[in-house]
C-alpha cells in the first residue's frame, strides 16, 4: 500500500502532508521545492512556510517505484495520478474554493498566471468529476476527498475521517498540527478575509 | 485455475530481507522475490501476493487472447488519421484563454471583462470527459 496526498495547487496538501506525518506516517519527500520560499517569498510572505513537501516529479516514472515507496507517503502531483503503475493506494485529495486557488497563485506569483495549472481554477467541477471517474476506474485507488476549509475550521473531525478511512494515523496529532493563521487567501462568507 | 502464492523463503542479506514467493496456477510456477530495508506492514505480503495474483491471471487471459500468426496489418495501414476538429477548436480556445489569463494576471485585462468571460462560459459548456488530458498532461 502506498499513502498519497494530491491535489490541484494551492489547495493545502503540503499542510495535509504535514499532518499526517504528525500523526505517524512514515513519509518520503525532498527538498526540490524548497527554494520556492526563497524565488518567491518576500517581505512576511512565504508561499509555504511550514515547506512543501515534494518529491522530485522523476521519482514518480522510476519503474521501482512501487518497490521503493511502498508502505510510505508521499505527495503525489496531480498530473501524475492516471499514470502511477498498479498497485495498491490510499489517496487522500484536497479540494479548495476555486476563487481561493487563484487569489494564493496571485499571492504566490503577482503578475503571473499559472497557466493551464490555473485555467483548471474555472473548470474545476468536470474536471475534478472526470479525474475522480478515472482514479475510481483504475480500481486500485482508496480515495477520501477533503476540503481545505474543513481541515483548517475542524481538523480533528476531518483526520477521524481519514482513521476511520483505514489511514493509520493519530487523529488528534495530525490535527494538532494545523496552523489557521496559515490559511491566507480566505473567503468568509463571500468575502475576503483580511 | 487462478494463481495462488507461497511463502518459500526469507532471508536477511546485506541489510535487506528477502522473501521469496512461489506463484502457481497449478500447472505453472515461479518464484519472485520481495525486497525491503525496513520493517513493513503486517500485511505486506499478503497485499503483494494478491496483487500479483491478480496481475497473473489477468496476464494469462490477455495471453490467452492473443492469436499465433501471421498479423494483419492491411487494415491499420489503410485507415486515414481522424482529424478531431471538435477537439482541435477546444484546444485552440484553450490557448487563447491561456493568453488571456495572463493578460488578466497582468492587468491588462479585467476578469470581468466579456472577452475572458465568454471565453470561460464557452470553455466549460464544451468541455467533454475525453479532453481532461489537455488540462492534466
Amino acid at each position: 500500500m502506498i499513502y498519497l496526498v494530491s491535489s490541484f495547487n494551492r489547495s493545502g496538501s503540503s499542510m495535509m502532508m504535514r499532518c499526517l506525518i504528525a500523526g505517524g506516517m512514515p513519509a518520503v519527500y525532498d527538498n526540490s521545492q524548497e527554494n520556492m520560499n526563497v524565488l518567491y517569498g518576500r517581505g512576511e510572505y512565504l508561499p509555504n512556510q511550514n515547506g512543501f513537501y515534494a518529491l522530485d516529479y522523476g521519482e514518480f516514472a522510476r519503474p521501482d517505484f512501487v518497490e521503493e515507496y511502498d508502505g510510505k507517503l508521499v505527495k503525489c502531483p496531480y498530473q501524475k495520478l492516471l499514470k502511477l503503475p498498479k498497485h495498491q493506494y490510499k489517496l487522500v485529495f484536497m479540494q479548495r474554493n476555486p476563487a481561493e486557488i487563484r487569489k494564493s497563485m496571485a499571492a504566490f506569483t503577482p503578475g503571473r498566471s499559472w497557466g493551464i495549472n490555473e485555467t483548471i481554477t474555472y473548470l474545476y467541477t468536470p474536471i475534478l468529476s472526470e479525474l475522480n471517474r478515472r482514479l475510481l476506474a483504475r480500481g486500485d485507488v482508496d480515495a477520501i476527498i477533503l476540503q481545505y476549509e474543513d481541515v483548517v475550521k475542524q481538523p480533528l473531525v476531518e483526520f477521524e475521517k481519514l482513521v476511520k478511512a483505514g489511514w493509520k494515523i493519530d487523529a488528534a496529532k495530525a490535527a494538532e498540527c494545523v496552523t489557521e493563521a496559515l490559511y491566507r487567501s480566505r473567503l468568509d462568507g463571500g468575502k475576503w478575509r483580511a | 485455475m487462478s494463481y495462488q502464492a507461497e511463502v518459500k523463503e526469507k532471508v536477511i542479506v546485506n541489510g535487506k530481507l528477502l522473501v521469496t514467493l512461489q506463484y502457481s496456477d497449478g500447472v505453472k510456477s515461479h518464484t519472485e522475490t520481495m525486497e525491503t530495508k525496513c520493517a513493513q506492514r503486517d500485511d505486506w505480503i499478503l497485499e503483494e501476493a494478491k496483487r500479483r495474483c491478480a496481475e497473473l491471471d489477468a496476464l494469462a487471459a490477455f495471453a490467452g487472447n492473443i492469436k499465433v500468426g501471421l498479423v494483419d496489418t492491411s487494415l491499420a495501414e489503410t485507415k486515414k488519421p481522424v482529424v478531431d476538429e471538435a477537439r482541435a477548436l477546444y484546444e485552440s480556445q484553450l490557448r487563447k484563454f491561456g493568453a488571456a489569463q495572463q493578460a488578466m494576471r497582468m492587468g491588462i485585462l479585467a476578469e470581468t471583462h466579456e472577452a475572458f468571460t465568454s471565453l470561460k462560459t464557452w470553455l466549460i459548456n464544451n468541455f467533454k470527459a475525453e479532453y481532461l488530458d489537455l488540462f492534466i498532461e
